[in-house]
């Protein structure tokens, strides 16, 4: 109770925001339709995928557009043993380890790139993810796909499945919640803003890159098991760009290294997809016209935007206190600029 | 066992057809404190770059307590005990100040690939932050954004960077750069307060400050070492003083 009460008020809204959270998840199946209710599910598959990316993205400022193919993977791996007949524990084992696999050799070819190169080394994995899963017709089963991947039968209901995905997404949430804010997450967020100079501070950062890309696909992979069962079958489709860009625009939308951002983009977007699409034949211009508003008014994302707005108005500025002179204005009052260094060399005295 | 922290013997770095540093050596003691001068586009700043790692040597070598580093990458020789302030501020703009010094606090302690748990400022670690912290005279100021902090207070901040790995050189590019007056007497005093046992090697325009500082001298002029002494046989070298005066 003495905690609670020595709490930031920041502190205290976010702890109140996940409360309604996890009562909002836990209350949905009795209020809303089963249709809807399996819609949620699939935003919740596609908001841990595109946390996966965020925390790429967001924390080691390494954006791929290439984790369609990892979560495909991973799908393809529940697929294949699913329709040889393997046990469930087989199915989901076989996922995540091909997933794995996956992750750990894409984060090899692509944790000596950055930026642009970073983008370009991931796009071509996921394509290359997608052509495999077209010509691998004995394992991927083509264009067909795989079918009739049934779930585990205590989780068969899609009420039970509802709430498996939202507890997956949890436990994997809170577990990226420790990462993000352990020594090596801030390793990552020094990596972001300036590569350069975490090297110089003792961080290797082609092994820091490794293994966040690794952490991440590990997430991705988790995302694509739930996302086989949610759907009951895999085909190359969930290995398109389409998938991976549309990761990256739900972490956007959200708020770029926010990790709850990406939810509720994934929300958004799972929403327009399957909900308006049903009324509007145009839903995509509805998609575009969101990002782009969203972009022009709220560069960091929702929740970003949102955070922004509150330390304003909890900030010093919201209370009306004097700040301090950043570096931007001390220098434009700057009596002895970089520009005119004193190149004055004295002849008299010593030390 | 090598008595000396740094030495650079006969390097040059080419860039293309531009020889930025032509042959330059240096024996720096441990515990010495050294000024690399010279106008602009000297070499100054890539002879740093090359002690820490950032470009590699042409020609020649460059050894650290006695350990050749010469191919090395900058991590391994921040590990080994170098650090490093930049001449443009370099910090890590959305964190806070008590952030940016954990993330180099974090570089060279054997915490860096700990991720299953959330950082806790107890320990080595938050010592060596408050440490750092201390140092630059910050302690009242970790919790707030450095994107708040004054362009003094930033480059203390670049400071604390440095410091919190512990080094036992510490490279200082222009710490003095871009401050008012109060602000530079304030570094020059944390630089002169720095431990005695800490190798120090500086650029610094202000030729007063850096002269002051320091020990021991060195002057570059495109690329090439044109004096080297005490700061009084500097200030009474004519060739340094034409070198700034055609500069000026």
């Amino acid at each position: 109770m003495r905690r609670l009460t020595s709490m930031s008020l920041t502190a205290k809204v976010k702890l109140i925001l996940l409360a309604a959270a996890i009562v909002a998840g836990v209350a949905l199946p009795y209020v809303l339709s089963p249709f809807l209710v399996s819609v949620v599910s699939l935003a919740l598959v596609f908001g841990l995928f595109a946390m996966s990316i965020d925390l790429l993205a967001g924390f080691a400022g390494l954006v791929s557009v290439g984790h369609a193919g990892i979560l495909a993977t991973a799908a393809y791996g529940v697929g294949y043993v699913a329709t040889h007949g393997g046990g469930y524990v087989a199915q989901i084992l076989a996922g995540l380890g091909v997933g794995l696999v996956a992750s750990i050799v894409f984060a090899l070819m692509a944790m000596r790139t950055s930026r642009v190169y970073f983008l370009l080394i991931t796009l071509a994995q996921g394509m290359i993810v997608w052509g495999l899963s077209i010509r691998l017709y004995s394992i991927t089963g083509a264009e067909n796909g795989l079918r009739d991947i049934l779930r585990p039968s205590a989780v068969s209901a899609y009420w039970k499945y509802y709430y498996l995905c939202l507890a997956v997404l949890f436990v994997c949430g809170g577990l990226m919640w420790v990462i993000v804010r352990s020594p090596f997450g801030y390793g990552l967020r020094g990596l972001r803003d300036s590569e350069e100079r975490v090297r110089m501070l003792g961080y290797n950062t082609t092994l820091h890159k490794f293994y966040a890309f690794v952490l991440s696909g590990f997430f991705a992979s988790i995302s694509g098991v739930l996302f086989v069962y949610q759907n009951e079958y895999i085909s190359p489709a969930a290995a398109e760009f389409l998938v991976s860009g549309t990761g990256v625009l739900m972490v956007v939308l959200g708020g770029v290294g926010t990790l709850v951002g990406p939810v509720i983009g994934a929300f958004i977007i799972t929403l327009i997809e399957n909900e308006l699409s049903a009324y509007v034949e145009r839903w995509p211009t509805v998609l575009g016209a969101v990002f782009i508003i969203t972009i022009l008014f709220a560069p960091n994302g929702l929740v970003g935007g949102l955070s922004r707005l509150w330390r304003r108005w909890t900030g010093p500025r919201g209370r009306g206190e004097p700040e301090t002179a950043t570096a931007e204005e001390a220098a434009e009052t700057e009596p002895a600029g970089r520009s005119a260094p004193s190149h004055q060399i004295s002849t008299g005295g010593g030390k | 066992m090598d008595d000396h922290a740094l030495r650079v013997e006969d390097v040059s770095v080419r860039f293309g057809g531009i020889l930025a540093v032509d042959a330059v050596s240096m024996t720096v003691r441990k515990g010495d404190r050294w000024a690399v001068i010279g106008p602009n586009g000297a070499g100054k700043t890539t002879l740093f770059r090359a002690i820490s790692g950032e470009v590699y040597p042409t020609r020649g070598s460059i050894r650290l307590h006695g350990a050749d580093v010469t191919r090395a990458p900058p991590y391994r020789r921040a590990r080994r005990g170098l650090g490093r302030t930049y001449q443009v501020t370099n910090l890590f703009p959305d964190l806070t100040v008590e952030e940016n010094v954990l993330i180099a606090a974090n570089g060279c302690g054997r915490t860096r690939f700990r991720c299953w748990w959330p950082v806790r400022m107890t320990g080595e670690l938050g010592q060596r932050v408050d440490g750092a912290l201390g140092q630059v005279g910050l302690s009242q100021r970790r919790r707030h954004h450095v994107q708040e902090l004054s362009h003094g207070e930033q480059r203390q901040v670049e400071l604390a960077l440095a410091l919190a790995g512990r080094p036992r050189i510490l490279l200082l590019d222009e710490p003095a750069a871009g401050l008012a007056a109060s602000e530079r007497a304030t570094m020059r005093q944390l630089i002169e307060d720095l431990p005695r046992d800490l190798t120090i090697v500086l650029i610094e325009h202000d030729m007063q400050l850096a002269l002051d500082l320091v020990e021991q001298v060195v002057c570059l002029d495109n690329g090439k070492t044109i004096a080297a002494g005490t700061p009084d046989q500097i200030r009474a070298n004519e060739q340094v003083q034409m070198v700034y005066l055609r500069s000026d």
